[in-house]
């Protein structure tokens, strides 16, 4: 198992390798000059320019700034936000939290209501109840996730007003981050429910807007995988054994259902970070997401090199995770993938 | 088949638009911006879904959108069904080097979150229609090279193959006469699920700003343009993303449908 | 026994429930801000929101804006003399003026000569140790060319300090007001070199201003309290926070529920919303800013003078305050809005005069109609709402004349970089002051050196003009400065190198409870003068 893990990790870091020479290559590719959008109408001479420019450090050649860039990467740092001046790993881990935060409390709803959704479907096949579900699951599945969101904030925050429009808390708490998960921090900080009860009242409608797609994902997935199960051998052989239905399912075909529902849940991480672009643009949520679309926009070089790359990182680490759940749910596959 | 007749009418009121209008979609105007639909109190006949915020009729919008949105959509899946193929089929026949490097490619595609690399295209080839085009066909590319590779690895060694190789067969005969005809089930089946990712993801990009450009009418950038008027104007947030929802469902509906018809085996995947 | 242990369990039960009053009764006024700031340190930004958060909460400079105006008050400096020359200013710095105190640095001494010549120092002068620190790069100190212009900062004792300048400039003491010349603490700056943490001087911020910070949540909240040892007296309010709401739709929303009670930039097409709730009051004022068409004069046909007023004359300009500006707006006729001094209202007006556009356009030659290409602003600015929508309006109107527009835009910073570099041919432009001193217009905008400096966008340069800005920028006497100017607007009608277009308003929208608010010309918000009716 170790080895196979290992094996894994050795072969993603040329991976890694290639997106920072991505990363790195398809910025400078960017049109737009930061130094220039820093000046903004101001404008400055020639002399100014150039200044600043050595200042930032773009005026060395490409291959110097691309081995300069690795190096520092290696140790995890990666250069100077352009535009707040500050670390760009300070920056990047100060929003992850928020960003983590919001992914997982969307991937605990996709989870909590896809599976059940799944399996009720999958029992309760053809029924009515079925292709409720499934229709309901396919609505999930079609819906823009940015109009989703529109949606939702009209109808719950702008004419019921039970939710808030942005932000992550009340204003008028104010909360000293301990970990950055602010369903933690209130307790350390001492706010108790009533705080918690705040920070949830913002997290509610983005997480469930982020679940949406992934619910759906996971709830189709769930429902075929354990359909397939369902007609195995084995399974009518323990139904015919006298087991109740839901018991039979239970015990015997989800843990080999599994297996695929693992591997969607792991896609589903991707389809996470997406979805949580466009929903921390929309709720104006202060995470990975929304930071990195505002540095696109602005041409912070090294914030969008060392984003991209972290991120990378990031899905990469999952995909190994879930290969290797993958693997010791069906020892079978430990050959080859 | 309930889908394909949904998808029938979607597109056939793409292809009429123009007769089914008697305006055009930059046409402006004036004093008539903001106006509700007609079932609203100040909305009227003249505009039956309302205008937007120039004074543009949204029914035109709307139906000329069509056309961008599902004319364009078919465009990434075509472009990327293309090269994605010719990628798959390269890596599963001669496999070795070429392999290696198909598939290290779709690792590093894969490794980003699919809107941030066409943010990132689009912002280096400016913004603009055919830009998101490239932008979302290449981020949509991993699907289908993976789907043609696994399938051309499976059919690589069965024992017509095998035959046909005896014979003398040359690759590209074995390639496109042999080998291809059989990995167009689940190539098919990608594709429809593609088309709705591929609407989506230039929808998001033009709800971003970063699409197409005014005053060409696209479904996202109505969307983002509608975040001003939430409040004052909710028919200009929800008819461009209920066109939206709609298409991309019943292109699901009938790639479900697809499915179950080519190939029981992949339902439900 | 039993009872008893019903109580206690009881008593627990409301222990854990009874919560801490979170909520604060001390006034704490929340600001709804459109962006994060880029920096605490003002004199490494030039944004808004940094300024907003940093210039007059948390620091002071040596000169001030009397709140809501554009007049010079003195402020860490009680007094000043120019010398006959005008190359030496002397400042008298007050001696009661003390730094925060706060939980990682307690000043020992008041502010003294020795913090404001650290101030400028660490801009000018490259071994400085704080000089690299936070990225070294001072924007505003270079761009309006103080590191040029200041040839020396002297100590002439503990609350005496001498400029001296390279040649006389009019505007230096509005320069010293503007909102980057901020003043820090040396004693802070040696506590952070022994420990050796530099950066500290801009990430914990010590100033002399009413407000200290206490907590920046990235993207999130930033949070002030008072300081009540403030030179000019305790502030009203006990603590401010800004809630960072990036979406003008979610910050009118918030400040209709209450949740803020000033908020940054409302849209234009929110005011008429605002202006009928109760709870709210609509402050407007005319803005310092001018929104214009740039024709760029090195390229051909627009090289021609009558060309470029016909262009003028063909546009339905009123049309474009009404349809674009929402009439928030007035008519531009000059570089400058009609609230600055030295502005000639008695320049003629550019009608709207389709016929006369075709005769100016027959007699340069092009009867038969001419092909532009018009870049129309990516971004909506506070002197340009809706680029994309007066582009269309533009292309309507010059389409009756035989002119063809092409539309076409970039995203702002390539915009930019293709503005300075001359690469168009008309292009929407702006622009907001941030001194109140006509110079931060001509001499910005207009003259040669900007067009060097890449913010003359129209690549104008004419001898001329350039005389009077600089003989106006030279000397200090206001009433030569004014006929100067007025010289210089002169050529400028005559010349037209742009279409000026408008001088929008600033909107601001308030909760009733706020009290003191005055709109600043300069744009930046202050929270000192305001208070909370609770």
């Amino acid at each position: 198992m170790i080895r196979f893990f290992l094996k894994r990790v050795l072969q993603s870091i040329p991976t890694l390798f290639i997106v920072s020479l991505v990363a790195f290559g398809m910025i400078r590719l960017l049109p737009g000059d930061p130094v220039l959008i820093l000046l903004g109408e101001r404008g400055g001479s020639p002399e100014v320019v150039r200044e600043l420019r050595s200042t930032l450090g773009l005026d060395q050649p490409l291959a110097v700034q691309y081995v300069k860039f690795l190096k520092e990467a290696v140790s995890g740092r990666f250069g100077q936000s352009i535009v707040s001046h500050r670390p760009v790993s300070e920056e990047f881990w100060s929003r992850f939290p928020a960003t983590v935060e919001l992914g997982a409390l969307a991937l605990l709803f996709a989870i909590g209501v896809g599976i059940p959704l799944g399996i009720f479907s999958a029992v309760k096949r053809g029924s009515l109840w079925d292709r409720l579900m499934m229709g309901v699951s396919l609505f999930g599945y079609s819906m823009p996730i940015f109009w989703w969101g529109l949606l939702l904030i009209l109808i719950f925050s702008v004419h019921l007003g039970w939710t808030p429009v942005s932000g992550r808390i009340s204003p008028m708490y104010d909360v000293n981050p301990w970990s950055g998960f602010l369903l933690v921090d209130v307790w350390v900080r001492g706010l108790g429910w009533e705080g918690f009860v705040n920070a949830l009242k913002y997290l509610i409608l983005p997480a469930f807007v982020l679940g949406t797609v992934p619910m759906a994902a996971i709830a189709r997935m769930t429902r075929s995988s354990l359909l397939e199960v369902l007609k195995e051998d084995y399974v009518r052989t323990a139904k015919a054994k006298g087991l109740a239905p839901l018991k039979v399912v239970v015990h015997h075909a989800l843990k080999n259902a599994l297996i695929p529902i693992v591997t969607v849940v792991g896609l589903m991480f991707g389809t996470v970070l997406t979805g949580a672009v466009l929903t921390e643009t929309i709720f104006s949520w202060p995470g990975v997401g929304k930071w990195l679309v505002t540095s696109v926009i602005a041409r912070d070089y090294p914030v969008i090199q060392g984003g991209v790359l972290l991120i990378s990182f990031f899905v990469i680490a999952v995909n190994i995770i879930v290969d290797v759940a993958y693997v010791y749910l069906n020892p079978k596959l430990k050959g080859g993938s | 088949m309930k889908g394909l007749w949904i998808l029938g009418l979607f597109l056939l009121l793409a292809v009429l638009a123009p007769w089914l209008t008697s305006y055009r979609p930059e046409q402006v105007f004036s004093g008539m911006s903001l106006l509700p639909p007609f079932f609203s109190a100040q909305g009227s006949w003249a505009h039956w879904l309302g205008t937007d915020d120039l004074g543009r009729d949204l029914w035109t919008r709307l139906i000329f959108g069509a056309r961008v949105s599902i004319g364009f959509g078919f465009l990434i899946v075509f472009v990327s069904v293309a090269v994605g193929s010719f990628l798959g089929l390269m890596a599963g026949y001669f496999g070795g080097f070429v392999d290696r490097s198909v598939v290290r490619f779709v690792d590093v595609v894969m490794s980003l979150p699919s809107l941030l690399l066409a943010m990132v295209v689009v912002a280096i080839l400016g913004p603009g229609l055919m830009n998101a085009v490239w932008a979302v066909s290449i981020v949509s590319l991993p699907g289908y090279i993976r789907i043609v590779r696994a399938a051309v690895m499976n059919e690589k060694s069965k024992d017509y193959v095998q035959a046909t190789r005896s014979f003398g067969a040359s690759h590209g005969h074995l390639i496109f006469k042999s080998i291809a005809p059989n990995c167009l089930a689940p190539l098919i089946v990608q594709a429809t699920l593609g088309f709705s990712d591929a609407v989506l993801n230039m929808a998001a990009l033009g709800f971003l700003g970063l699409g197409a450009q005014p005053p060409t009418p696209e479904w996202g950038v109505m969307l983002g343009d509608s975040r001003a008027y939430m409040e004052s104007a909710w028919w200009l947030v929800t008819w461009p993303g209920l066109s939206l929802l709609v298409v991309v469902l019943t292109f699901n509906l009938v790639g479900d449908g697809l499915r179950d018809h080519l190939d029981p085996k992949l339902r439900g995947l | 026994m039993k009872a008893l242990s019903w109580l206690i369990v009881f008593g627990g039960v409301c222990g854990f429930f009874s919560m801490p009053e979170a909520k604060a009764a001390p006034k704490i006024l929340v600001y709804c801000s459109e962006a994060s700031p880029s920096t605490f340190n003002p004199q490494l930004g030039s944004d808004g929101p940094t300024f907003t958060a940093a210039s007059s909460t948390i620091y002071n400079r040596l000169i001030e804006f009397k709140y809501g105006t554009t007049d010079l008050i003195p402020a860490l400096a009680q007094s000043w003399k120019v010398s006959k020359d005008g190359k030496t200013y002397t400042f008298q710095l007050r001696k009661d003026v003390s730094f925060h105190s706060t939980d990682f640095f307690k000043p020992t001494r008041k502010m003294n000569a020795d913090d404001v010549i650290f101030s400028f120092e660490r801009m000018r002068d490259k071994n400085n140790p704080f000089h690299n620190v936070s990225g070294g790069a001072y924007e505003y100190f270079k761009s309006i060319g103080l590191d040029a212009l200041i040839a020396g900062v002297e100590k002439k004792s503990d609350h005496t300090v001498v400029f001296q300048l390279t040649h006389p400039h009019a505007p230096f003491l509005t320069d010293l007001a503007t909102n980057f010349a901020v003043v820090l603490s040396k004693e802070y700056a040696d506590q952070l070199l022994k420990n050796k943490t530099l950066e500290k001087m801009d990430t914990d911020p010590v100033g002399t201003g009413p407000f200290k910070l206490v907590r920046y949540v990235k993207d999130a909240t930033i949070r002030f309290s008072a300081n009540k040892d403030y030179f000019r007296g305790a502030p009203k309010l006990d603590g401010i926070v800004f809630a960072i709401t990036p979406d003008p739709s979610v910050r009118f929303q918030k400040l209709k529920t209450g949740e803020c009670q000033l908020i940054a930039e409302p849209a234009p097409t929110d005011i008429k919303a605002m202006e009928k709730l109760p709870q709210l009051q609509v402050l407007h004022e005319p803005g310092l800013n001018i929104g214009y068409l740039a024709m760029n004069v090195e390229k051909a046909p627009l090289n021609k003078p009558e060309v470029r007023r016909a262009l003028a004359l063909a546009m339905n300009r009123k049309e474009y305050l009404h349809l674009i500006y929402l009439d928030t707006a007035e008519l531009a006729k000059n570089p400058i809005p009609p609230t600055l001094w030295s502005y000639d209202a008695g320049i003629k007006d550019i009608p709207y005069d389709v016929k006369a556009a075709k005769e100016l356009l027959k007699k340069a030659g092009y009867e038969k109609g001419l092909n532009l290409e018009l870049w129309t602003l990516p971004v909506s600015r506070p002197y340009n709402p809706n680029g994309k929508k007066m582009g269309e309006l533009m292309q309507a109107d010059l389409a009756k004349v035989g002119v063809n527009l092409k539309l076409v835009t970039y995203d702002w910073p390539t915009y930019l970089d293709k503005g300075r570099r001359g690469e168009g041919q008309l292009m929407q432009m702006g622009w907001i002051s941030d001194t109140g001193d006509p110079d931060n217009f001509f001499g910005n905008l207009l003259t040669c050196k900007a067009k060097e400096g890449g913010s003359n966008y129209a690549q104008w340069c004419n001898k001329d003009f350039d005389r009077e800005v600089s003989a106006a920028e030279k000397t200090l006497n206001k009433s030569q400065r004014i006929s100067h100017y007025k010289k210089a607007q002169a050529i400028f009608a005559r010349e037209l190198p742009w279409v000026p277009l408008a001088h929008a308003s600033v909107y601001r929208a308030i909760s009733k409870k706020l009290k003191g608010y005055k709109i600043n010309p300069i744009g930046v918000e202050e929270f000192y003068p305001l208070d909370l009716a609770q």
